[in-house]
């Protein structure tokens, strides 16, 4: 069986166009978001810097909520949200949504538990400075855990390639729906392979850059 | 003048109902400025609680605690952090920050006090002259060893000329020479710089070191207070006694009573050395005028702050006669007991 790449060319370099798109403002956007939710929870909980019970409960409660709903009916079931959010159901930028959504929160655990590891000694020494909350959040916690936390978003950042590929259930294309239906659906090993190859170039690109920035942080 | 920190009746509670713990009640006591003052007490007497009220990082629950005049139990927090960066405070573990070199971890307190780039680059050298590693200005803590950890940890918390340092357990992480250059460094603060500073500390000797005031906390409760050579040599509580004894070493016991027994066939007594004691005079003419003889077999004294004191154990050899005569004789200068 031959392959006619003519057509299928653009299709391949749209679906990776849009890929790329996906992971990008889904890691920005929602890297921030995870960012401050998971600094949030991790200084309201018991002991930390804004300890507040209530606040920490919420928190926790909404992210285990969200976090172990599959993300094929994820993106569909927060539609409505969509809708209102982006103005369409449908396409990239409908699924950058529920992209972005989930991710927040995923992100949000990872920075939690890699905050967790920061010597509470030095927060204390700083609070003994006088330095207030906020200084110590900017300054200090993400300094000091800043080696982890870039490798926490270099594995959250393959974890949102795996979920880019679901995007075309809501017409958002990418490459793993191009590998669906250009090559699954038609019997086309080589398209689904190609597909295959490109995206786990971009996993391994990520990976590199990730452990060789969090190498430049943690200075080993 | 009213002293430089004032305890007013300070107490604090962890919990509430029936889980609620008293980690200190009743705490009254004074700091006056130029002190080198210890607290000493065994795990869970409440001295770390008691020296993070100083800078607030624990809140009081009952009584007021009076800094330079201001009653810090009022404050809010903001007003607290002003009062915070007026301090200077020092961990057992370091405490330093990892993602920053020396010079950083140095110029933070700095940067928390809005110095300008300029006048924060001066200080900081002149910081790490004092503590003696301007060499290691970029170097990362992981790189450093324990003595000069603490030494950057004493530089940076002296970065805002505060006039109070805080050092819980300094030392206790570091191994014995470098506790003592350790200890030598917060002297220098202290003589040099006219930093007041507060050392909590469950060992003896850090006190007997550098110390000119000491206080004694058992369970939450102040049990002793005093000049150090007060409180060393007429240690009245249960605990004090164990606490000057286990740092001191001086007084027989067990395994130390049978060897001396085994080898010195006289009679055994124990003296207290202190400042003032003749016991020297007592024991020289006493074996001119009798066949009285008197060996040296253990014990120590120590050199303190304002006195020296410590037990000596003798043996007194000769007449019966003679030997009743020369404890009598030493009982009129000093604290005399037979050893068990």
């Amino acid at each position: 069986m031959t392959t006619d790449w003519s057509t299928l060319w653009p299709v391949f370099l749209t679906s990776i166009g849009q890929t790329l798109v996906m992971v990008t403002v889904t890691m920005v956007v929602g890297g921030f978001f995870g960012l401050v939710i998971g600094l949030l929870l991790y200084t309201t909980r018991k002991g930390g810097l804004l300890q507040s019970g209530p606040s920490y409960t919420i928190l926790n409660v909404i992210v285990n909520f969200v976090r172990p709903i599959p993300f094929i009916i994820f993106i569909t079931a927060v539609g409505p949200l969509t809708l209102l959010a982006m103005g369409t159901t449908i396409g990239t930028a409908a699924a950058i949504f529920p992209l972005t959504l989930a991710a927040s929160f995923g992100i949000s655990r990872i920075v939690e538990q890699n905050l967790v590891t920061i010597d509470p000694g030095v927060i204390e020494a700083a609070r003994a400075m006088g330095a207030s909350p906020l200084r110590i959040i900017i300054t200090l916690l993400i300094p000091e855990a800043l080696g982890p936390l870039i490798l926490g978003y270099t594995f959250a950042f393959v974890a949102v390639v795996d979920m880019t590929a679901v995007a075309g259930a809501v017409g958002g294309g990418g490459l793993g729906n191009f590998a669906i239906v250009f090559g699954y659906q038609r019997f086309n090993w080589v398209v689904t392979w190609v597909a295959v190859i490109t995206i786990i170039v971009l996993v391994q690109v990520a990976q590199f850059v990730g452990n060789w920035l969090a190498r430049k942080a943690l200075r080993r | 003048m009213a002293a430089l920190i004032q305890f007013q009746d300070v107490s604090k509670t962890f919990g509430e109902g029936e889980s609620a713990v008293n980690a200190l009640r009743g705490i009254t006591l004074d700091i006056e400025a130029g002190d080198i003052f210890a607290i000493i007490g065994g795990s869970g007497a409440g001295k770390s609680t008691l020296v993070r009220m100083i800078n607030a990082l624990e809140k009081a629950s009952g009584g007021h605690i009076v800094i330079e005049g201001t009653d810090i139990t009022t404050l809010s927090e903001r007003e607290l952090r002003a009062v915070r960066s007026r301090m200077g405070m020092i961990f057992q573990q370091f405490n330093l920050m990892r993602s920053r070199h020396v010079y950083g971890n140095v110029a933070y307190p700095l940067k928390i006090a809005k110095w300008p780039k300029e006048k924060q680059k001066d200080r900081v050298t002149e910081l790490l002259n004092f503590v003696g590693l301007l060499d290691k200005a970029w170097s990362y803590p992981d790189q450093l060893s324990g003595g000069q950890k603490q030494r950057v940890g004493i530089a940076r918390a002296l970065a805002t000329n505060p006039s109070i340092l805080l050092a819980d357990e300094s030392t206790s992480a570091l191994d014995p020479e470098t506790t003592e250059d350790v200890l030598r460094l917060l002297q220098r603060v202290n003589s040099e710089l006219g930093v007041t500073v507060v050392v909590i500390t469950h060992e003896m000797d850090v006190v007997r070191t550098i110390a000119n005031r000491v206080a004694v906390l058992e369970r939450g409760e102040l049990i002793e207070l005093g000049s150090v050579y007060e409180v060393f040599s007429r240690p009245k509580a249960e605990t004090t006694r164990k606490f000057v004894e286990s740092a001191l070493n001086d007084r027989p016991a067990g395994v130390d009573v049978e060897r001396l027994r085994r080898r010195h066939q006289g009679r055994l007594v124990l003296v207290d050395v202190t400042n003032d004691d003749r016991i020297g005079r007592v024991l020289a003419h006493r074996s001119r005028v009798s066949d009285l003889e008197f060996e040296f077999v253990f014990g120590g004294i120590t050199s303190l702050h304002d006195g020296s004191f410590g037990k000596i154990t003798l043996e007194l050899d000769g007449s019966p006669d003679s030997v009743e005569q020369a404890v009598a004789d030493l009982r009129a200068v000093t604290v005399v007991e037979d050893v068990a």
